[in-house]
């Protein structure tokens, strides 16, 4: 007997993360169903029902069946001996549901172990810029610092708590420096340039003489860890249901179909508004929390995003705030932004198009029937010039947009869901987004023996990889 | 079997606003509003909306994340203007800039009586 069983282990690991390998997990899948059988044994079956033993004489015929049989059961079986896991990868793959465009748009990485682990990045490592803090807050337009390093008069120099900016009028020496106007501002904060420039880590030597080098700088990241959470949606089946819809229609299967569709619109759901401390369903039991932190519960400055992205109580839409909060990311060098919108918003942008003074016009065909009415489908980025879709999701909550992006300044994915397979992957699967759904049946019970349930899960968490180029907005009102 | 009545208000509703005597402004530029006499601001409406007085957020104090600090940022104050006490918004709220032509209401405490500018 071949059949090895691949244990959990410490051991080395080909990914990025420490534990078992998950390509190496054993095969399981439902052996009691003919469907799951390999193509091969099943066109064997069918010739030997026909009375084809493929040249052989029907006892060697029936002995090699009964062997291949008997090594897929074999490879199905885990220790317990019962299988549990059924890979729903195709299937999954298979479905494409339009009303989850946020679960669509993530890439899904390949996770190992009970916890992922990632390093958030803050900063590039600069060589530019001002990194210092306020030595004593005081309401002057002179202001003592750690270090004026960087400052030259006519560049604004941004404040993090106070969340305003000043020009540098003048600077007196290496610890004062006077300001064109007042402010208000409180001991430690962080100082920097901006609003309008990429923060940088530090104003060091970038120039060097032909004997000398330029100063080492090094890019800033925080360590992230979050644990993989299980989230999963119940079905069932009764007997008489799969007994009467064999004749016309596979009852199982649209019963397991529907809850992975279920599943994917939970997981939409859970990917924009889950939080990790919310012990209400669906994110807990009531007592305990059992979701990670979804899109919005990231988008906050406890979570690195910068203070003046964060925009709350906004009120109506203008495109005004919509032009300050890309601005705002593409100065944090924010590649290929996108904007996540509620119908609200999504009706709002058109309203806003629509709204008298807009140049836009219904155009009548020669016929004289017209189509009214707009779908915005994209926002003209103010810097860039570039389209920035906007992508309407049921599930974001009315009043609130995430200004996101595809990419992070060095070109790294800004955001993922690290998936942690409960089943044996292809051989390249870790290079290669997986979906990581499995369906496992369930016993039933002894009071209900003919309803067979089950349960289609996913284990995964979702992971933001440099909070700076996302921002927040909002208390939006419809337009 | 009855038919159900499904709506029975065929006329808009008051909004809370309305309801609960405050005192509206017209916002006619964006920087600030002209609040004349007013004080105090106990609640404030923006397009029916209230605009609560203040936000708590955890500030990062350096880039390492796990230093913060937590701060409490008003969204709006009134301060002395040119025409007497103006309404101006925190730059966390819409970047500070109220919209035109929407409406501000405010129940609080105004030194005068006042006339509402619609």
């Amino acid at each position: 007997m071949n059949f090895q069983l691949n244990r959990a282990s410490f051991g080395e690991s080909l990914l990025e993360e420490s534990g078992f390998n998950p390509a190496q997990l054993p095969i399981s899948r439902a052996v009691h169903s003919i469907n799951t059988m390999p193509n091969a044994i099943q066109e064997k079956m069918l010739r030997i029902e026909r009375g084809d033993y493929g040249g052989l004489d029907p006892a060697t015929a029936m002995m090699n069946l009964q062997m291949e049989v008997i090594q897929n059961v074999q490879r199905a079986q885990l220790s317990s001996g019962v299988p549990i896991r059924e890979d729903l990868e195709a299937e999954v793959k298979l479905i494409i549901p339009l009303d989850t465009p946020f679960r669509n748009m993530l890439p899904r990485t390949v996770g190992s172990s009970t916890v992922s682990s990632w390093y958030q990045q803050t900063t590039l490592g600069g060589g530019y810029g001002i990194a210092t803090t306020v030595t004593s807050g005081a309401s002057s337009a002179t202001q003592t610092v750690g270090s004026t390093a960087g400052m030259v008069p006519g560049m604004s120099v941004y404040f993090a708590v106070t969340n305003a900016f000043r020009i540098v009028s003048s600077v007196t020496n290496s610890t004062t420096v006077v300001f064109t106007a007042t402010i208000s501002t409180t001991t430690a904060e962080a100082v920097s340039a901006g609003p309008y420039f990429q923060p940088g880590q530090a104003d060091v030597q970038a120039f060097f003489a032909e004997s000398g080098a330029p100063a080492t700088v090094s890019p800033t990241y925080v360590k992230k860890s979050a644990t993989y959470k299980l989230l999963g949606t119940m079905y069932s089946i009764t007997g008489l249901a799969m007994a009467a819809g064999a004749t016309f229609e596979n009852q199982l299967f649209l019963e397991k179909q529907a809850a992975i569709r279920r599943l994917m619109l939970m997981e939409e759901n859970a990917l924009i508004n889950s939080t990790s401390t919310n012990v209400l369903p669906p994110y807990g039991d009531g007592t305990t929390a059992y979701g990670f932190d979804g899109l919005i519960a990231l988008c906050t400055t406890a979570n690195g995003v910068p203070v003046p992205q964060v925009q709350t109580s906004v009120g109506a839409l203008t495109t005004a705030h919509v032009d300050a909060q890309l601005t705002r990311q593409n100065n944090q060098g924010a590649i290929n932004p996108w904007i996540m919108v509620n119908a609200q918003e999504a009706n709002s942008f058109v309203h806003l198009a629509e709204a008298s003074g807009t140049v836009i016009r219904v155009m009548a065909g020669p016929n004289n029937e017209a189509a009214l009415g707009l779908k915005i489908m994209e926002y003209i980025h103010p810097v860039t010039g570039y389209k920035v879709p906007i992508r309407t999701s049921r599930f974001m909550p009315a009043g609130t947009i995430v200004f996101g992006a595809d990419q992070l300044p060095d070109g790294h994915q800004a955001m993922d869901v690290r998936v942690l397979p409960q089943v044996q992957l292809p051989q390249l699967a870790p290079t290669e987004s997986i979906q990581g759904y499995v369906a496992q049946e369930i016993a039933p019970a002894i009071t209900a023996p003919q309803v067979y349930p089950g349960i289609v899960s996913v284990y995964e968490v979702l992971r933001m990889k440099n909070a700076k180029v996302f921002a927040k907005s909002s208390g939006l009102t419809a337009v | 079997m009855e038919p159900q009545v499904i709506n029975t208000f065929p006329l808009p509703a008051q909004t809370s606003d309305q309801k609960a005597n405050y005192v509206q402004f017209k916002v006619e530029r964006s920087d600030s509003v002209d609040v004349p006499g007013c004080t105090a601001i106990e609640s404030l409406l923006l397009n029916g909306v209230e605009i609560p007085a203040f936000i708590d957020e955890k500030v990062p104090t350096d880039l390492t994340l796990r230093n913060f600090q937590p701060v409490r940022i008003p969204l709006y104050e009134i301060q002395d203007g040119p025409n007497g006490p103006m309404l101006v918004r925190s730059s966390k709220s819409n970047d500070g800039r109220w919209q035109v032509g929407s409406i501000v209401s405010i129940k609080g405490t105004f030194e005068t009586p006042v006339t509402a500018k619609k």
